[in-house]
């Protein structure tokens, strides 16, 4: 039991370390020679190999071994990390990741075979080294320092190292402008070679007269020199050169000093300067007494030189923090959330007992209490760039797949969000991705065709706004062509013809998040993306995101996700209706209305029973919450109207409750198995007064109340006015749209409308053939327009008729209709003209078709004396 | 080898039941519910529980009984399953009982219908009959 939690602490531990692993490989592909990157990349892999020694899984240990040699022949330069060579780094990594995965699943290494990939690491070793392809130069222990620290090539790759190290040092690179560098490095490999015993033609001279013109001309003096030092010493140590030859290099380096400095002073024989235990009179390097203890926890070494005291900081960073199970965590919580309960309770009591002390103490609990809940909250916050790291890699591959070439920009990757909300949302942003490189961005020839930068740039960031975490993957690829998705849709039968005609370009590409469409290769191919977009939707909206779409043709692509900082406590409003209180999530929350009784009465109008708001002139439909829960109302003093002004799904909607409580944080708890199928709530929580609240699922009283279809032919409204604005000459006219027959779209301009009448049928009368009504003292002749354009259509019976009054000269008619739906200021252009009798042409309102009726020409058909001098009628009549 | 069983019995009304010991987690007075619109009727409301929201379901209701007249104020009999936790709401709260399975019989057919569904066995004690309830089966509400 414990050893198997020790193998799945050290394969999480391991994955992780794998992350960085991947995200160094992805940096080293940039900066092929930075040994920081190399030495992080090589000590993955060797803590791995460690461990799993331990452990005992062979197949793992030879890979990571031959892994692990690859990679020192790779650090120490013998190795150039070609494009061959980073593959095989990312194979390895996947494949010590493959067997993890068997660790976790089944328990054991799972039979993998890597004989190709292990093959190929040992073959570019052993090419490159010249070495048989099994074993480590390190092994054997020959008794020359020289030999010891890995022959020529160490020493070779040593100051190559240590002259990169050198050239970067800002004390001392000033010395080399000008110098020969192949010259220089030749003969430091010729010394190096001679100081640690091997052989060499190394004659001292060199040395002194190198450094001569330095000295003299230059100013260089025994600080430049310790700087040297330094860099060697951290040179060897990120070779992993073991601490006693370290000590004895740096020994030996230090002993030429004079030779460098062109100091006459004790000038020591070349076989004492190899020899001597005697270390001249410098600083901290000096080892203790002669003995090799020169390790590289050296003060000096270690004090100064800059990227080793990151790196150090950087372990330490490591060290202070501790895995944690989330499920500890989440019961932790809810330890909290009962303390606040408690602690809720406590002050209430207190207040009501006049005992300072008492009163005192709960002050006191009350401000625990609350640091302790923020602080389990943070515990769970965790960084985004967590899952980012993956991407880079995910990109490389992909892109290099596709033949595409692709920069991934990050941007904001320390936002912090809850861990479970991480996890969920981790493979729809993969998902995303994947289709921004795959179908987003073009391949390079097109790209340079159309005037773009070949490389393409997939962007990603991440902010938080207004207590949300927004997350913005943009592509600068060709964007999506809606009619494309439509045709598909269309033809797949996801929409009909007819809504097809209503939907305007933001609605078209939103089709991409429908289920079926997803799986149509040819609209990915051709439009951008869609491959299981419908997906991506689902988890992001059951973690109370949502997820926008915004494309721009030729220009690329941006999908914008908002998600809640946290799972566990969101943001509220606390409403009453009914006798219960109920939390309406603030992610849904637009704006709240008060109607004072005087107001209500009027401002809430009704369309055939459904009753609307005009909000600053647009309507907003009503949602009932009492009626929408079969609630009864709680009669008492009800004075005002309050609506809640919600969005789901980009439709607003009033919701009208009794009471509006307060805003407040709330923890969301799940509802049980019972209660699954209840459309309207997505959860409960509990008040500061211990009682339960259920938590609105807004998106489903929409759902369940059928939201109205006006609104959001109003945003489409809005949206093409802002295209419209450049369209050819157009007037700006303001349109009554009216409902005839099941389908019949229709408007009349609304300065020739004078009223809107609504009659009970049972005021209908006949005069002649003619219904007719009576009207503020006038008898009115009705024309019912469906029979007009169709007189084969059954007339309804409602217990209404909706009416358009028409007036002329003091003459007026009713125009019967079957539903007044909006007023419309828009730019209208006649479209086509038709031939039906009481048509004048068609228009485009709201991105629907519209037909324009020449009311005129109807009254004209129905009553031929209606537009007769009116005078003669009225005396006639008189 | 006999097995022998331990219940936890509470009552409706005469009627005397009972549930597998290792299924119940506590057992409370009557607490304030929250009420759920738009829920089946047997469920009554919310509990919050220590921090933790669990269904109340009336047991009563659930067995096509009548609801319990009047002010009477049922107990909370919290069973744990799987998944969830739900609470019972009985008349009264009995004794834990150990029976053997040499008592027990299955539900008589002419028990009415829900009830033969719920009912898992009887138990014969000596001076009554005790009803054991499938749990499953009884927070099963959606058959």
């Amino acid at each position: 039991m414990q050893a198997n939690e020790m193998i799945l602490e050290f394969v999480a531990e391991s994955r992780e370390n794998l992350d960085r692993f991947d995200q160094d490989l992805i940096s080293l592909e940039e900066t092929p020679h930075s040994p920081e990157l190399l030495e992080g990349i090589f000590r993955t892999i060797h803590n791995i190999k460690g461990s799993c020694g331990l452990i005992g899984y062979t197949k793992l240990e030879s890979l990571t071994h031959s892994g692990e040699n690859f990679l020192d022949a790779l650090q120490q330069g013998k190795v150039a990390p070609t494009p061959e060579i980073m593959n095989i780094l990312h194979e390895l990594s996947d494949s010590i990741r493959r067997i993890f995965t068997s660790v976790t699943k089944q328990g054991n290494e799972g039979d993998h075979n890597f004989s190709g990939l292990i093959e190929s690491m040992e073959r570019l070793r052993a090419d490159a080294t010249g070495k048989p392809a099994s074993g480590n130069g390190n092994g054997a222990k020959p008794a020359s320092l020289f030999e010891r620290m890995g022959g020529q090539e160490a020493v070779d790759a040593t100051v190559n190292l240590f002259y990169a190290k050198v050239l970067n040092d800002d004390r001392i690179s000033h010395f080399f402008e000008g110098a020969d560098l192949n010259h220089l490095l030749n003969k430091q490999k010729e010394f190096l070679a001679f100081a640690f015993g091997g052989p060499s033609n190394y004659d001292g001279r060199g040395l002194r007269e190198t450094h001569k013109y330095l000295v003299e001309e230059k100013g260089l003096n025994e600080s430049h020199f310790d700087a040297v030092i330094e860099d060697f010493g951290t040179t060897l140590m990120e070779l992993k050169v073991p601490g006693d030859l370290i000590g004895e290099a740096a020994r030996i380096a230090l002993s030429v000093k004079n030779d460098v400095l062109n100091r006459t002073k004790s000038e020591p024989s070349k076989k004492e300067i190899a020899l001597t235990k005697e270390a001249p009179e410098v600083s901290g390097l000096t080892p203790g007494n002669g003995k090799p203890e020169v390790t590289p926890s050296n003060g000096k070494v270690k004090k100064s030189s800059g990227s080793g005291t990151a790196k150090k900081e950087e372990r330490k960073l490591e060290d202070s923090s501790i895995r944690v199970d989330v499920q500890l965590l989440d019961k932790l919580m809810n330890l909290v959330g009962e303390l606040v309960l408690a602690r809720n309770q406590v002050l209430q009591f207190s207040s009501s007992h006049h005992d300072a002390s008492f009163m005192e103490t709960s002050q006191h609990l009350n401000l625990v209490t609350s640091d302790l809940q923020e602080g389990v909250m943070k515990t769970r916050m965790q960084p985004i760039g967590g899952i980012w790291s993956k991407f880079p890699r995910i990109v490389r591959d992909l892109s290099m797949e596709c033949g595409k070439k692709i920069r991934l920009e990050t941007e904001g990757k320390e936002t912090e969000l809850d861990k479970t909300l991480i996890e969920a949302i981790k493979d729809p942003l993969t998902h995303i991705i994947r289709n921004s490189v795959d179908h987003g961005i073009e391949i390079p020839d097109v790209r340079r065709d159309l005037g773009k930068p070949e490389e393409g740039v997939l962007q990603l960031k991440s902010y938080h706004e207004g207590g949300q975490v927004i997350i913005e993957i943009t592509d600068d690829g060709g964007g999506i062509d809606p009619s494309i998705l439509k045709e598909k849709a269309l033809s797949k039968g996801l929409i009909t013809s007819e809504q097809a005609a209503k939907m305007g370009e933001r609605e078209l590409v939103n089709l991409i998040f429908m289920p079926g469409l997803s799986t149509a290769k040819a609209v990915t191919n051709v439009s951008g993306r869609g491959v299981g977009m419908d997906v991506v939707k689902t988890n992001i909206d059951k973690i109370g995101g949502t997820v926008d779409i915004h494309t721009c043709q030729g220009e690329g692509t941006t999908l914008k996700v908002r998600i809640p900082l946290t799972l566990a406590i969101i943001p509220a409003l606390i409403v009453s209706t009914g006798g219960n209180q109920y939390a309406i999530p603030q992610v849904n929350l637009l704006e709240l209305v008060r109607l004072n009784e005087e107001q209500s009465e009027k401002a809430i109008e009704t369309i055939q029973g459904t009753p609307v708001y005009r909000l600053r002139g647009n309507l907003l439909p009503i949602i009932n919450l009492n009626s929408e829960l079969g609630i009864s109302k709680n009669e008492s003093a009800q004075t005002a109207t309050n609506i809640v002004v919600l969005n789901a799904n980009e439709r607003q909607f009033g919701l009208v409750v009794e009471q509006i409580c307060d805003a407040e944080e709330i923890v969301v708890k799940p509802l049980g198995n019972q209660l699954k199928g209840i459309a309207g709530f997505s959860g409960a929580t509990i008040m500061g007064d211990g009682s339960v609240a259920l938590i609105l699922d807004i998106m489903g009283l929409a759902q369940k109340a059928q939201v109205v279809r006006e609104n959001q032919e109003q945003a489409m409204a809005d949206s093409k006015d802002k295209s419209l604005a450049d369209n050819e000459v157009t007037d700006k006219e303001t349109l009554l749209i009216f409902r005839v027959g099941e389908k019949g779209r229709n408007s009349i301009p609304l300065s020739t409308v004078a009223r809107l009448e609504e009659f009970k049928c049972s005021d209908i009368e006949r005069s002649g053939n003619n219904d007719v009504i009576q009207y503020r003292g006038e008898i009115i002749p009705l024309i019912d327009l469906l029979n007009f354009f169709d007189s084969s259509q059954q007339v309804k019976k409602n217990a209404t008729i909706q009416t358009i009054i028409y007036t002329h000269q003091n003459k007026s008619v009713a125009l019967v209709v079957d539903q007044i739906l909006d007023i419309v200021e828009e730019n209208i252009t006649v479209k086509r003209s038709l031939t039906r009798k009481g048509i004048l042409g068609t228009v485009v309102v709201q991105d629907l078709v519209t037909d324009l009726i020449d009311m005129e020409g109807i009254v004209r058909e129905m009553d031929p004396a209606f537009f007769d001098d009116h005078q003669e009628v009225l005396s006639l009549t008189h | 080898m006999n097995d022998q069983k331990q219940f936890c019995t509470f009552y409706l009304e005469d009627r005397f039941f009972g549930v597998e010991v290792e299924r119940v987690q506590e057992v409370f007075r009557y607490q304030e519910m929250t009420q759920v619109p738009l829920a089946p009727s047997v469920v009554r409301g919310l509990i919050n529980l220590r921090g933790q929201i669990i269904t109340a379901i009336d047991l009563r209701r659930r067995l096509g009984m009548k609801d319990l007249p009047g002010d009477k104020k049922p107990m909370n009999v919290v069973i744990r399953t799987d998944d969830d936790v739900v609470s019972l709401l009985v008349d009264r709260i009995g004794d834990v009982l150990e029976v053997g399975d040499e008592a027990l019989e299955p539900p008589p057919e002419t028990l009415d219908d829900v009830a033969r569904q719920l009912i898992h066995g009887v138990y014969k004690l000596k001076d009554a009959l005790l009803l054991t309830i499938d749990t499953k089966k009884t927070l099963d509400i959606s058959s």
